[in-house]
């Protein structure tokens, strides 16, 4: 009873900056005041005030935040014993409260993770993670028990990510749940997860993903020592990090990839890359990537190889298309008509007949066009968007024709190229496609074919400069590795596929015989 | 300090000998030798094997990369002096090949189009390339050769299936000895241009395969060689290809595939553009890579702005019209390329013949870890 | 930042600074498929083209393009070419034509400069098909539509390669060969000589260059005679025959395929060529409906069309040898196989071809005899 009379709470009045780095304090009533004005405004924190059921009773508080937690898992298996169970300690023992809190830790909570903590920073921490935090009057450190459950959207399969065959599960937004997807594919210990904590606001958690022995260890600790280097209020998807990480920042070369598929992911962990997660986004960051993978589907590992080999030359072909067709005929009708059969010259001269612009200046419209209706379509509600992809494709399509405003084999090769540039398996490529066309255009606009092959070399020349965490961008083209490229190009049989693609310091490039695994 | 594979090395060299002399060698081969041109080709494997046997063996007795071994063989002044000499070659080198590359374009495809545009947008790509570093100059040749090779290769493979005319090649080794003499220098000059390998030797992992690199690239040469001169024989025949400027470049324009794939020369001439960016980069990259070590300079990145204003000038004053510009090619830089490239290493040789082997420990280190990047 | 913002300033200055000097918009040129040169009385040249109207397509996805054909004089080829401009709003676009057609006149008087321009001119390609207006001017000839074929730039090269395949008479030929043969020794060139019957286009004859100037032309059998010995395509062709039963009736037979062979060889210090022939023939059609297909007459057929072709081929040596121009190809032949001997005849070489005799050896065979095997009977 020596608490219970309310005794008028010191004033506090240290910043709350400095409020967080301090200790517990013994005295519960304290602590309270502290978490009050720390917790100012939180209408969701919960502050639930009990008495231990010890002899004499001891005034105890739990902490949580609504929403965060089971809250069935608190009353049932936090509150419930610590308000019944007797063996507490009683007078006769005459326990001081460290002993007493070891025993509510080991003797009376049924909670699975349960840890001791000292101070107020943590204790913030982990509630506001899901924890619930335990104080009891006297003791100097307070316990955390692991109660965190909440909303979160169900395993779905990836929307952006699509296959026929294969596992459909995809990545979500709760980090754990992910790391249980990753662990139940690798069941090995070499598999490690390593936990980091990045923004200062967000605190948010971040895991690095890899399997040891197969990644590089000098990689991992430089991707470890860039992620530290980090100095960010909050990080709210993998792309936040990238922008730091990545060898070349300035560049529209993007030097990683993503991956909603746990499959997908461990496929690469199991080349020895790395993956990085944030807590709040199921995109899964992997690096190093080079830019040839962006040819690979996750689903040709799924079927026939022979199949999936001709699917990737197909791929390969829709690349060069979507990057150079535009180009390559505005190339052949301004500057190489020479190169057109003479049929065809007439044909294409007919329906050019009244277009009012250069052939450079109509592929660049109606490009541009393309862009636009892809873009507006990304964005509109469903209900809107067949209508406006209705009247894009009229318009575009049949009435500027009709009005003699574009050619139309012009449409066609732009049409063309839009399909072929759906074709790239991975976003990202699709991107840099997209805009190094523009680039194109403009060359082979100035000096025709020859001009798409200058582009063409500084293209090369710049992607050839570029690495992903060391590994030259162009990998196994660009310092040339005939093993690596037979499944670049083509998907090699697994049978075949007896080793690993090799990453500088990788220790264990075997995946059939010798000393297979990590 | 970065390291190059044996690929990349493959494919710097090639692209130093082979882009151009693909334009000018046939032709002066024909008229040399006409129909046995082809023969000289063949020829050239084995003035080809003893420049590159001269060539392994100065590695081998020196301790250092090419300019510096200069210096360490010939003393301070004089090893100075032929740096800086070497320096204005390569400059000369780049800038011919330039000049000869751009008169090209214009004469065939775009009439119109200043010349000092295609310099200055050739410039711009071999600047950007130098400013990366030999590292990713490697890359690019690496890139630059997968796709020109086979294309070079094919392309006059088709020449020759579609004008298949043995009966041009006749009479067989009808021909003075003067002449195929003449012709098997004419082809055989241009492998002096492998003399990079003095420096780029020292950037590979294991000296022993530079042979064999240097082996494959003479192979590479002559089979290309071999290919151009028989398709332009076949296709055009003598008399034609002595009227013509460039008589490679007649028998593309010949080519007619399929009815419908017809006068690709400008596709040709796009993927030889890629060559051609090699053989003017690479003798640029080297005279800035002796410059900077000649004058003891920290790097040599930041000498490719001035010297791409060396080059453009050269190659603007090389030759006032085409016929000079011929002229030059025809004359004045096989001599200098033979002084230059072939002579003076030579010289080099004979003096190293009397010098003992160095220190093994200062060659290269060819340590494990480069062995796996190749 | 600030070189960045350089690099920017250049990139985006480079378009409005360049001008696309060779920018040839499609809008703005005018299809050529034919081209023609003739030497008019004044001694200028006359360049005719024909180029194409191209029409947009109509609904149903058909075009009907028309040719109008445009001619210019000049005091060179190229000026008369450059003279379309006073009259044509367009770019004439050299570079799509099929048919170069050699105005008659011009023949007579003197190739050199027309070949200059079609050797060192980048525009026309060296695999234009080549053919000389025989009483005619190329005008005409262009501007002649053909039946089913709007232009007849185009017509003219495929009415040449279908007739070498279909019925075996004249040889095609193109810029590229015709100026081979014109710069090399000891070959002469020939071109197809087009003319007009009836208003309409006819392959008529084959003329006979030697020199800088037309000589003369051989006849549709002397022309047959030509292409044995120099064809480019080495299948197709007929052959009529008297049938062996009873020579007035007739006898078709087509050429599988042949090849042909002329080689030199020495005889007691006197120079001969040897001509082999070796067809593959096939029994194609004949006039009454006696039985032929037994091994005896087809023997006797074999015979009868090696006989045949041994006329047609010692004719058109006949003729070349009167005409004295090499068009065989014996000095080049010479040159390759027998170099020495060249040289000693090279410098008189032109006294010395028409007195060279040859040895014609042909072997024929019938492989096959098409879709019947017995002749049909009336009864």
């Amino acid at each position: 009873m020596r608490f219970i009379k309310s005794k008028k709470p010191e004033k506090i009045d240290i910043p709350p900056g400095e409020l967080v780095e301090q200790a517990l304090s013994p005295v519960l009533q304290d602590n309270r005041e502290k978490l009050r004005i720390l917790l100012a405004g939180c209408s969701d924190v919960v502050m639930r005030d009990f008495m231990l059921a010890s002899h004499p009773p001891t005034p105890g508080l739990l902490l949580y935040f609504d929403g965060l937690v089971d809250k069935e898992q608190v009353a049932l298996h936090l509150l419930q014993p610590l308000l019944t169970e007797q063996n507490t300690g009683d007078s006769s023992e005459n326990l001081s409260p460290d002993e007493m809190l070891k025993r509510v830790q080991y003797r009376i909570l049924s909670i699975s993770e349960v840890k001791t903590l000292s101070n107020i920073e943590e204790l913030l921490h982990h509630i506001s993670s899901g924890d619930t935090v335990l104080l009891i009057d006297g003791c100097s450190s307070g316990l955390v028990a692991g109660t965190r459950s909440w909303q979160s959207r169900a395993i779905q399969t990836p929307e952006n990510e699509i296959t026929i065959y294969g596992p459909k599960e995809g990545l979500s937004e709760t980090l754990r749940f992910n790391t249980a997807l990753l662990r139940r594919r690798i069941k090995s210990t070499n598999f490690k997860i390593e936990n980091m904590v990045i923004g200062k606001l967000s605190k948010t958690d971040v895991a690095l993903f890899y399997i040891e022995h197969i990644a590089p260890r000098p990689m991992v600790e430089e991707l470890k020592k860039r992620l530290e280097a980090i100095d960010i209020d909050a990080v709210l998807d993998p792309r936040y990090l990238v922008e730091f990480v990545a060898d070349e920042k300035r560049s529209i070369f993007t030097q990683e990839q993503y991956t909603e598929k746990p499959d997908r992911l461990c496929g690469y962990l199991l080349e020895g890359r790395i993956a990085v997660m944030v807590d709040g986004s199921p995109m899964a960051l992997i690096v190093p990537v080079s830019f040839l993978e962006y040819l690979i589907s996750p689903e040709d590992y799924y079927i026939n190889y022979i199949a999936a080999s001709l699917f990737r030359l197909l791929r390969l072909g829709a690349f060069a298309i979507a990057l150079l067709l535009p180009s390559l005929y505005v190339a052949v009708i301004t500057y190489h008509h020479e190169m057109v059969p003479t049929p065809l010259l007439l044909t294409l001269a007919a329906t050019r007949q009244g277009v009012p612009f250069p052939a450079f200046v109509e592929a660049l419209l109606l490009d541009l066009t393309f862009e636009l209706l892809r873009e507006a379509g990304l964005r509109l509600p469903r209900a809107v968007g067949p209508a406006v992809s209705i009247v894009g494709a009229l318009i575009i399509g049949d009435a500027a024709v009709r009005a003699g405003l574009v050619s139309t084999p012009m449409v066609v090769i732009i049409a063309a190229t839009g399909i072929a540039s759906f074709a790239s398996p991975s976003y990202n490529a699709g991107i840099i496609i997209r805009i190094a066309r523009f680039a194109f255009l403009i060359a082979s606009g100035l000096l025709g074919f020859l001009g798409i092959m200058i582009a063409l070399i500084l293209l090369f020349v710049r992607m050839a400069s570029l690495s992903s965490l060391g590994l030259p961008y162009l990998a196994p083209l660009a310092p040339f590795n005939w093993q690596q490229l037979g499944d670049i190009f083509i998907r090699r049989p697994w049978f075949e596929n007896r080793k690993r693609p090799y990453l500088e310091g990788m220790e264990n490039q075997w995946r059939q015989g010798k000393s297979t695994g990590g | 300090m970065f390291r190059i594979s044996h690929f990349q090395l493959y494919c710097i060299l090639l692209l130093l000998v082979g882009p151009v002399a693909f334009l000018e060698t046939p032709n002066i081969l024909i008229i040399h030798l006409g129909c046995n041109a082809w023969l000289a080709a063949i020829g050239t494997i084995v003035p080809g094997i003893l420049l590159a046997a001269m060539f392994q063996y100065i590695i081998k007795k020196s301790s250092q990369p090419f300019p510096l071994l200069l210096e360490e063989h010939l003393g301070k002044i004089l090893g100075k002096f032929l740096g800086f000499l070497y320096i204005l070659a390569f400059l000369l080198a780049s800038s011919f090949t330039l000049r000869l590359f751009v008169d090209f374009i214009v004469t065939n495809v775009l009439p119109q189009t200043p010349i000092s545009v295609f310099i200055g947008v050739l410039l711009l790509v071999g600047f950007v390339a130098i400013k990366s570093g030999l590292e990713n100059l490697a890359r690019c040749c690496e890139l630059v050769t997968l796709l020109g090779l086979p294309f070079a290769f094919l392309i006059f493979l088709a020449a020759i299936i579609e004008n298949w005319n043995p009966g041009n090649l006749l009479p067989f080794a009808y021909m003075d000895l003067t002449s195929f003499s003449l012709g098997l220098l004419s082809c055989s000059y241009v492998l002096g241009k492998m003399l990079p390998i003095l420096s780029l030797a020292f950037f590979c992992p294991r000296q022993e395969k530079i042979r064999q690199v240097m082996f494959l690239v003479i192979s590479t040469y002559v089979a290309l060689m071999l290919a151009t001169t028989l398709a332009t024989l076949m296709t055009l025949d003598i008399s034609m290809s002595n009227i013509a400027t460039f008589p490679t470049f007649s028998t593309i324009r010949l080519l007619h595939i399929a009815d419908f794939i017809q006068n690709i020369d400008i596709v040709f001439i796009g993927i030889w553009i890629m060559g051609v960016f090699g053989s003017v980069t690479i003798p640029w990259f080297m005279a800035c890579y002796t410059a900077q070590q000649l004058f003891a300079l920290k790097d040599y990145r930041f000498l490719a702005a001035p010297s791409s204003l060396i080059i453009g000038v050269f190659s603007i004053l090389m030759g006032k019209n085409i016929l000079e510009l011929l002229a030059v090619s025809m004359h004045i830089i096989p001599l200098l390329y033979s002084f230059v490239f072939i002579l003076l290493p030579f010289l080099l040789f004979l003096l190293t013949l009397f010098k003992p082997y160095p220190e093994s420990a200062t060659l290269a280190e060819p340590g494990s870890k480069a062995e796996s990047s190749a | 930042m600030p070189r960045r913002l350089l690099l920017f300033i250049v990139i985006f200055l480079l378009p409005s600074c360049s001008a696309c000097w060779d920018i040839r918009e499609l809008n703005n040129s005018a299809v050529c498929t034919g081209a023609g040169v003739e030497l008019s009385r004044e001694g200028k040249f006359i360049f005719s083209g024909q180029m194409v109207k191209p029409s947009a397509p109509s609904e149903s996805g058909t075009q009907t393009s028309t040719a109008v054909v445009l001619s210019a004089s000049g005091s060179g080829v190229a000026d008369a070419a450059r003279r379309f401009m006073l009259s044509l709003s367009r770019f004439p676009e050299w570079s799509s034509i099929s048919t170069f057609v050699i105005g008659e006149e011009l023949a007579r008087e003197d190739l050199a400069l027309l070949v200059d321009f079609l050797l060192r001119n980048r525009n026309p390609r060296p695999t234009v098909n080549l053919v000389l207006s025989r009483g005619c001017t190329p005008e005409e000839v262009l501007s002649l539509p053909m039946p089913l074929s709007p232009y007849s730039g185009k017509g003219l090269e495929t009415i040449l390669d279908l007739q070498e395949k279909q019925l075996g008479i004249y040889v095609p030929t193109n810029v590229h060969e015709f100026i081979h043969k014109l710069t090399t020794a000891g070959i002469e060139p020939v071109v197809p000589q087009v003319s007009i019957e009836e208003k309409k286009l006819f392959i008529s004859g084959t003329a006979v260059f030697k020199g800088r100037r037309i000589v003369g032309s051989l006849n549709e059998t002397e022309s047959r005679g030509y292409r044995w010995m120099n064809a480019r395509s080495f299948n197709g062709g007929i052959i009529d025959l008297g049938s062996p039963q009873n020579p007035s009736e007739l006898v078709s037979l087509e050429v599988k395929q042949f090849t042909g062979k002329t080689t030199p060889k020495l005889e007691q210090d006197q120079l001969k060529m040897k001509v082999t022939i070796r067809a593959e023939l096939v029994f194609y059609e004949k006039s009454k409906s006696g039985e032929l297909l037994t091994l005896s007459w087809k023997e006797e057929m074999e015979r009868l069309a090696a006989q045949k072709i041994k006329q047609e081929i010692s004719a058109c040596i006949k003729k070349s040898q009167l005409l004295g121009s090499d068009i065989l190809g014996w000095g080049y032949i010479l040159q390759k196989h027998e170099p020495q001997l060249w040289e000693s005849f090279s410098a008189n070489w032109d006294d010395f071809f028409p007195t060279i005799e040859s040895d014609i050896e042909v072997e024929t065979l019938i492989v096959n005899s098409m879709l019947s095997q017995k002749s049909f009977r009336f009864r």
